[in-house]
């Protein structure tokens, strides 16, 4: 049983939390469609801060709060359509699937109190073990509302870090864009991988098929010679570029257009079983 | 506060959706199979749509008060075991932690949950209310107080005593402890013929010992606050707020007070049962003057109506008869059948409890005395009536 007097007064914070603007509407959106209470995992990036430069200051008692030193940014989630679908009914972890590690998790219950419950502290413990970073684990509640005729809609939202056994309550700050968010931008670090590109082939040798199937997954109808051209050429030709940029949007939209249709085969899946959950609780 | 035993209510709310069934049935097997007096309150839903509903708040007894958890199901994902909201000052009561911390979560129910097992949330309920009483008696061991604690030493061994903090703002903290006098077998239907109580009774002594900030060994600490309380069905045989406790003194501990307190609670007990057999005799001698009674109550003889008339003049007589009888006389209502006021209800006079009496008569002689007085007393309310209907008019 975790026991012990709490420290009295606030401690300084330890991180400084934040989430990009879309990242939480994208969250919010999440809680708020779902048809009962949903959770699922936050992913995104923790880093040291490098040490704010010396304050010159005549006085040395004025000395500002100490600026926590980690920074932890929410980019993205992701969420399974049935709650407590990463642990079990005591609240321990089970992974879903090789994926990259999370930051923390997200739980939405409607009107309920904002602070942890058994099963989410339960899950926090053991989620911060599987992980075992560095950096204190992350928990987002979320509590979605809607006034009777659905005309107001509200989000309640608490984050908290899981420190010294205990998830205290943190602030979490929404980034947009803006001047006020320049420091955002200069501490960006791209995080996704440079796309492969060909290779110059031997001389004598064609591209292989290959290499010829992984360009068509980037650009549509744009053969590997043609982008070796552009890769090639020192001064870039413009023509060439519009060309594999707009053969780009084309495979874009085609994705996007297989995507919708999945999306329809899963929404109405999605249907079924929510049919066939309320025949097995009994609601028909 | 004390657990109530009758505000169980039913698990429906006429405000709330109704709950899915599979919940509903956990519930209701909960309210009507639980030997402590839970009671539900809010009940509401989490689905979008607002209906059914799958979430409720339940107050559980706990160290003669209450704790209020919220029970939150999923009823789109029925097969997902509940999970628990605490109260605000419980955010360190982290039970799972606990066991994934033992490595035996096993052992709980929630490791094998059966959503459609009625049973499941009862085992719930009571396995997290027998962690709470551990986790509040582990924060109690660890004040920083030489009586608490020796009073810990010597009492905690004793079954069912439960002990918490209470937290207050503004004064040093106390504990509290909630020690039952009874054994816990205690058979009242021996005492009372008859007995129609389905939860268990119980008197405990509350005491609360205030905690001196200052660590200091000099100076002696104040005495415990000190209170009976009962279950509050046990209210119509004994009233544990008249019993008188015995003084504290000082240097004393509850392993010394509580002997003499269990033995005098005991004796108590007994006078009170042989106090129901005076009044069923009272109650059985207004026959042969009065008539047989409309009504008496037939377990704990407290009350009982007669019929009575005086001349055209017809009216009903209550008698209210206290847990002292016979050292107080019963108390007298008076009703009239014949007059009713501007609401339609029938008039009454306000008790009676002047009138001659001594407990020393025999029962047959009580009766013939009220007898005796009623015979004037019908009369003036029965100008008292006739003056309420004419002021009427």
């Amino acid at each position: 049983m975790a026991l012990g007097d709490s420290a009295t007064g606030t401690p300084p914070p330890v991180a400084k939390l934040s989430i990009s603007g879309a990242a939480l509407a994208a969250l919010l959106h999440r809680c708020a469609a779902a048809a009962g209470d949903c959770d699922g995992l936050l992913f995104g990036r923790a880093a040291h801060l490098p040490a704010p430069p010396a304050a010159l200051s005549d006085y040395d008692d004025a000395a500002a709060p100490p600026a926590p030193a980690l920074s932890i940014s929410v980019s993205g989630h992701c969420s399974l359509s049935s709650p407590s679908s990463f642990s079990d009914s005591l609240g321990r972890f089970h992974a879903p699937s090789s994926s990259p590690a999370p930051i923390g998790f997200f739980s939405s219950r409607r009107r309920t109190a904002l602070r942890p419950s058994m099963r989410e502290t339960a899950l926090a413990y053991s989620l911060s073990e599987s992980l075992a970073s560095a950096h204190p684990l992350l928990l987002i509640l979320v509590s979605p509302s809607a006034s009777p005729n659905h005309s107001t809609h509200s989000y309640d939202y608490r984050a908290f870090l899981l420190l010294a056994g205990r998830l205290v309550p943190a602030s979490l700050a929404v980034v947009n864009v803006g001047p006020g968010f320049r420091d955002q931008y200069h501490a960006f670090t791209a995080d996704s991988p440079m796309p492969w590109l060909p290779s110059a082939p031997a001389p004598g040798h064609a591209h292989t098929i290959a290499e010829q199937k992984a360009v068509d997954e980037m650009v549509d109808g744009f053969g590997v010679g043609r982008l070796q051209g552009v890769l090639g050429s020192a001064a870039g030709q413009a023509a060439e570029m519009d060309e594999m940029y707009a053969g780009m949007l084309r495979k874009l939209g085609k994705l996007a257009r297989e995507v919708e249709k999945s999306n329809l085969r899963v929404l109405e899946q999605e249907k079924r079983n929510l049919v066939l959950r309320y025949k097995y609780a009994g609601m028909e | 506060m004390s657990p109530s035993a009758d505000a169980a209510g039913p698990a429906s709310f006429a405000s709330a959706p109704p709950l899915a069934p599979l919940i509903a049935a956990q519930l209701n097997y909960l309210l009507s199979h639980s030997k402590l007096p839970i009671r539900v309150g809010q009940i509401w839903s989490g689905c979008r749509n607002g209906s059914p509903a799958d979430r409720f708040t339940l107050a559980i007894p706990f160290c003669l008060d209450y704790v209020h958890w919220d029970f939150v199901y999923n009823a789109l994902s029925p097969k997902v075991a509940p999970d628990v909201v605490f109260g605000p000052e419980d955010e360190r009561f982290q039970p799972l932690v606990d066991y994934a911390v033992a490595g035996n979560g096993d052992k709980s129910c929630l490791a094998r949950w059966d959503c459609r097992a009625p049973e499941g949330l009862l085992a719930l309920v009571q396995e997290l209310r027998e962690l709470y009483i551990e986790y509040q008696k582990k924060r109690v061991h660890m004040v920083d107080d030489a009586r608490v604690a020796f009073e810990l030493s010597t009492v905690l061994s004793k079954e069912g005593i439960e002990v918490c903090m209470v937290p207050s703002a503004d004064r040093p903290d106390e504990v509290k402890f909630a020690v039952p006098l009874l054994d816990p077998d205690f058979d009242f239907a021996k005492l009372v013929p008859g007995c129609p109580w389905r939860l268990p009774q119980k008197i405990h002594l509350q005491v609360i010992f205030p905690i001196s900030r200052s660590s200091s060994y000099s100076s002696m600490p104040s005495a415990p606050r000190l209170k009976l309380i009962s279950t509050p069905d046990l209210k119509s045989l004994l009233s544990v707020e008249d019993v008188k406790l015995l003084p504290w003194s000082n240097g004393m501990c509850l392993a010394e007070y509580l002997p003499a307190l269990e033995d005098s609670l005991n004796g108590l007990l007994v006078e009170a049962s042989a106090s129901i057999g005076s009044r069923r005799r009272f109650i059985e001698a207004l026959a042969p003057t009065f008539g047989r009674p409309l009504e008496a109550d037939p377990i704990f003889c407290r009350r009982a109506t007669i019929l009575s008339i005086s001349g055209i003049f017809t009216f009903l007589v209550h008698f209210a008869i206290p847990l002292q009888f016979p050292k107080q006389q019963p108390v007298l209502t008076l009703q009239s059948s014949q007059h009713c006021n501007a609401d339609g209800t029938p008039i009454m006079s306000p008790p009676i409890n002047d009138y001659p009496w001594s407990p020393r008569w025999d029962q047959a002689e009580m009766v013939e005395r009220i007898y005796d007085f009623l015979t004037d007393e019908c009369q003036n309310f029965k100008k008292f009536c006739s003056d309420a209907i004419t002021q009427q008019k």
